[in-house]
């Protein structure tokens, strides 16, 4: 072996061991980050971090003294940009900020309406271990308030927010979560309009922020998930109210599971019966009629019944058409509300403008010159609905109490 | 270097001990005398009047004046053999008439002939070959008067008998192991594979221990190429003792500096069997329960014999169980230390947080925490080998309660890091073989520190490094990595997978060229055609 090759062997070798530990962290001297939330007062950025204090969540501790401490903490601060507040979390936090966990991004109603969101886009796009995919939500109160909510069964608040979203998204198809990657990409949509869930908290937030709360059986304070967001561009544009944005969900294909409610009669509007969507699809054609765009809206319902106070025979076909009609009925004016809502906010939240860009190029280029290019489209709506079972009984109980109507 | 230098120089012949120290003595003088007195004279100065060397000298027998000797090691001979066979026949009045000589060469060449009940019988006329025979365990008869001798085929004493391997038990399958005694190994492959193919070639290694050496192979089989290799490097060797068959290895292995082996060794004889059929050669040595198999692939040190006994499904399943336990056990300490102080996105929120509820309080990094662990284990585990079996509780209860359970109520490592140990240890012994489980053992702390320096980089940098050596490791000429690399589709049926013995078809190719059918096609068990 010759003197270079040892002396490169060696050098190699010293400089495996001179790296250190490049960017190790240990464990304990990471602040988990499990939400974050964005406020602005006058010209500055209020950065708020929701951190894990994992002792006091984990059941077995080394020692220490979980249950009596709270599960998460708070850290407040302020900057000129977003990333100049959050370098200043060090001058009061012990440990490093790790958002690699960050499941929630919470933004305060005044930041998106006045500032828009794409530097807090390109903030939370840009590092290197901040997840794309954490939840992004809206809020009309002060955003750090939500972070301080205790919840009982979840001891991460963070976490327990992102799971009311997932959760709401598969079981009540008006909620959805909208992850930041699928935010950033409707904003910068020159054809959609985003949108985002608004989170508020019922109640009294004081109370709920402390231990104490957590020992009492009813809760001062809860978190919801509210209206629904709406953008043009990268700015808050207005809400909608949470019937209408179930036509969104109707009309952007996105409807798994949901429940309508409606009348027996027309005459009787006391009298409720309760459908149960499983299956749903939503095709959307745009047309060219007479040089305008229709939009023609193809949705097809299965479902079962799943509750209803009425007096019918369900065992005879015509009852149950009957009921189809009545629960398109219901899903054409949530749609119609929601198509109407849209015009006067005049944002797109569908994508109906990116399908005709798509398919009709002229129109969209003569659209998107238009004011406001919704009020030009006609919606053709055409419902289908199937009533594909009564679950477990045939017969409505209450005809065993009425037998004679 | 200077180091390795000054200690590759070959120790002074001085220092090697000879055990026929008089070979500068001209052929004439080892040359047996014609007289009595004088030959035992000398066999008793060159052992040193050793007291187990017995001399016992019968005189005025047969009628003659000459002066008998029979001369044997006590304690390595058979008893019985020698009170039967040789000393009662000697004694024996009946014989007495029978001798009408005096000729001291026709008395030796009588006694031989039609005394002896022996079975081997040889002539002597030298004086070394009289030294060796008595150290392996014959008799000498040597008459006064005559230059020549009898040896006499006696070999015996004590040995431990067939029982079952202690260091590779199987659930199913013979139970017999091998035993210290090569002629007894040699014989237990035997009654397995009784094919006159079935050819041993001794070799005697050593200077001063003489061990004998046998290499067994399947002629037609086995790759003349590799049986000549192999006992061209075992004639290269030149030492003065070999006690095991490690030595062997280590003289003839291809590569000395590899953590990985390339020479397995097992204590079975139906591994060795099963080895040899396949065209591999087994290397046994004297003395040691433990014989070599060669040349291997790595692939072969996660089979266990009890592979070809099960069904073919759970030896699969079982295959590939192990080579998991292999992974887990050489990387799983420097995948946590990896994961959880450079790409702590990489757990699941929950765990992160457990893990890092866990490590709260303890003073020390996760990579410290880990090589401590490992270094305790692993004193823990030699312990448990060295120590006298009587302590055996006391160590179980120290290493389970004081290192385990207090160390981590004394918050000095975290209980998941307890259970990454643990786990890593029991995944170690999973390996069939002791000599892969060994190489994980060592790689194990490199990929720690790689760990810890570059995270999962490094690991992957050492992942790298590890399999390019492994593509270039032979074994008597054999790729390491067959038949992976080389890609050898046929070979494939029993390597990760084993396949049901009817579609065993073909043996190895790779090893044997010439001879690769194992047995006929289509044996896929099915009615017989009358009763289809």
């Amino acid at each position: 072996m010759n003197r270079k090759l040892k002396l490169l062997i060696l050098m190699m070798t010293a400089s495996l061991l001179l790296n250190g530990c490049w960017d190790s962290k240990e464990l304990n001297s990471l602040s988990i980050v499990s939400a974050t939330s964005i406020d602005r007062s006058e010209d500055e950025w209020i950065i708020s971090f929701q951190v894990v204090i994992p002792q006091s969540i984990a059941t077995q501790t080394g020692g220490g003294s979980g249950g009596s401490q709270s599960p998460i903490t708070i850290f407040s601060t302020r900057g000129k940009t977003i990333r100049e507040a959050m370098q200043n979390a060090n001058l009061e936090a012990p440990r490093a900020l790790f958002f690699a966990h960050n499941s929630i991004l919470i933004i305060n109603e005044q930041v998106v309406r006045n500032a828009g969101v794409q530097q807090i886009l390109d903030f939370f796009l840009r590092p290197m271990e901040s997840r794309e995919t954490m939840s992004v939500l809206l809020t009309k109160d002060k955003a750090s308030n939500l972070l301080e909510v205790l919840i009982p069964l979840e001891k991460i608040s963070g976490n327990a927010i992102q799971r009311v979203i997932t959760q709401g998204q598969e079981n009540l198809s008006q909620v959805k979560n909208i992850k930041l990657i699928d935010f950033a990409s409707m904003v910068a949509n020159p054809y959609q309009g985003a949108m985002a869930p608004e989170l508020r908290v019922s109640g009294n937030q004081e109370e709920q922020s402390t231990l104490d709360a957590l020992k009492s059986t009813r809760n001062q304070a809860v978190l919801k998930l509210g209206d629904l967001g709406v953008f043009r561009g990268d700015r808050l544009v207005g809400w909608m109210k949470r019937r209408e944005s179930r036509g969104v969900a109707w009309l952007s294909n996105s409807v798994k599971n949901l429940i309508i409610v409606t009348p027996c009669s027309d005459q009787d509007a006391t009298r409720l019966s309760s459908y149960r969507v499983t299956h749903s699809s939503t095709r959307v054609d745009p047309k060219m009629v007479d040089g305008s765009v229709n939009m023609m809206v193809h949705i097809q319902t299965k479902g079962a019944l799943d509750e209803t106070s009425c007096t019918m025979d369900l065992t005879k076909p015509e009852v149950i058409s009957k009921l189809e009609e009545a629960i398109a009925e219901q899903i054409k004016e949530e749609v119609l509300a929601t198509w109407k809502r849209m015009k006067d906010l005049n944002v797109d939240v569908v994508g109906f403008l990116d399908m005709i860009h798509r398919r009709y190029p002229a129109a969209s280029k003569r659209l998107s010159k238009s004011e406001h290019p919704l009020q030009e489209l006609e919606l053709d709506l055409n419902l289908e609905v199937n009533v594909e079972h009564t679950n477990m009984i045939n017969k409505p109980f209450s005809n065993l109490i009425e037998p004679n109507k | 270097m200077a180091f390795f230098k000054r200690t590759k120089q070959p120790p002074s012949n001085t220092a090697l001990l000879h055990h026929n120290g008089q070979t500068k003595q001209t052929a004439e003088a080892s040359r047996l005398s014609d007289r009595l007195d004088q030959n035992l004279h000398r066999i008793r100065e060159q052992t040193g009047h050793s007291r187990d060397i017995i001399i016992r000298t019968l005189s005025h027998m047969f009628g003659s004046e000459h002066t008998l000797a029979v001369i044997y090691i006590d304690g390595l001979v058979d008893t019985l053999t020698i009170n039967h066979s040789i000393m009662q026949s000697l004694t024996s009045k009946d014989y007495d008439e029978e001798l009408h000589t005096s000729d001291p060469a026709e008395i030796l060449s009588i006694i031989k002939n039609r005394f002896l009940s022996i079975g081997s019988i040889s002539d002597l006329e030298l004086m070394e070959p009289l030294i060796s025979a008595i150290l392996e365990g014959n008799t000498v008869i040597l008459i006064d008067g005559s230059t020549h001798g009898v040896i006499a085929s006696s070999i015996g004493g004590e040995e431990r008998g067939v029982e079952e391997p202690q260091s590779q038990t199987v659930v199913r399958g013979p139970k017999e192991g091998f035993t210290e005694n090569i002629r007894t190994n040699t014989a237990l492959i035997r009654r397995k594979i009784k094919s006159p193919n079935l050819w041993i070639v001794d070799r005697k290694i050593g200077r001063v221990t003489q061990t004998d050496v046998a290499v067994m192979y399947l002629n037609g089989i086995a790759n003349d190429k590799i049986v000549q290799e192999i006992l061209n490097r075992l004639d290269r060797i030149d030492t003065d003792s070999i006690l095991e068959s490690g030595y062997i290895e280590e003289f003839i292995q291809d590569t000395t500096f590899t953590p990985f082996p390339t020479i397995t060794n097992t204590e079975r004889p139906d591994a060795i069997a099963g080895a040899i059929l396949e065209g591999k050669i087994a290397i046994l040595v004297d003395g040691t329960p433990f014989a070599l198999i060669a040349p291997i692939t790595i692939f072969k040190l996660f089979q266990s014999s009890e592979d070809y006994y099960q069904k073919f499904d759970i030896a699969t399943f079982l295959r590939l169980l192990r080579i998991i336990s292999f992974v887990v056990s050489m990387l799983l300490p420097s995948l946590y230390i990896a994961i959880s102080t450079f790409h702590q996105e990489m757990l699941p929120t929950t765990l992160l947080i457990s893990l890092a509820a866990q490590r709260e309080g303890i003073p020390f990094p996760a990579v410290v925490e880990a090589l401590a662990m490992e270094i305790t284990f692993e004193v823990l585990r030699e312990a448990g080998v060295r120590m006298p079996r009587a302590m055996g509780s006391a160590i179980s209860i120290v290493g389970a309660l004081v290192l385990g359970q207090a160390a981590v109520q004394a918050g000095l490592v975290s209980a998941a890091m307890v259970i990454i140990v643990a786990f890593t240890a029991i995944a170690s012994f999973v390996a069939p073989s002791v000599s892969i489980a060994n190489s994980a053992r060592l790689l194990r702390f490199g990929f720690m520190i790689l760990a810890a320096t570059l995270g999962l980089f490094g690991i992957m940098a050492g992942l790298l490094a590890m399999l390019i050596h492994l593509a270039g490791l032979r074994s008597f000429g054999l790729p390491y990595l067959t038949p992976f690399a080389p890609f050898i589709p046929l070979d494939q049926k029993d390597v990760l997978v084993r396949v049901p013995w009817w579609a065993m078809v073909t043996r190895p190719t790779l090893i044997n060229r010439k001879n690769a059918k194992r047995q006929k096609m289509n044996q896929r068990p099915s009615p017989s055609d009358g009763n289809k």
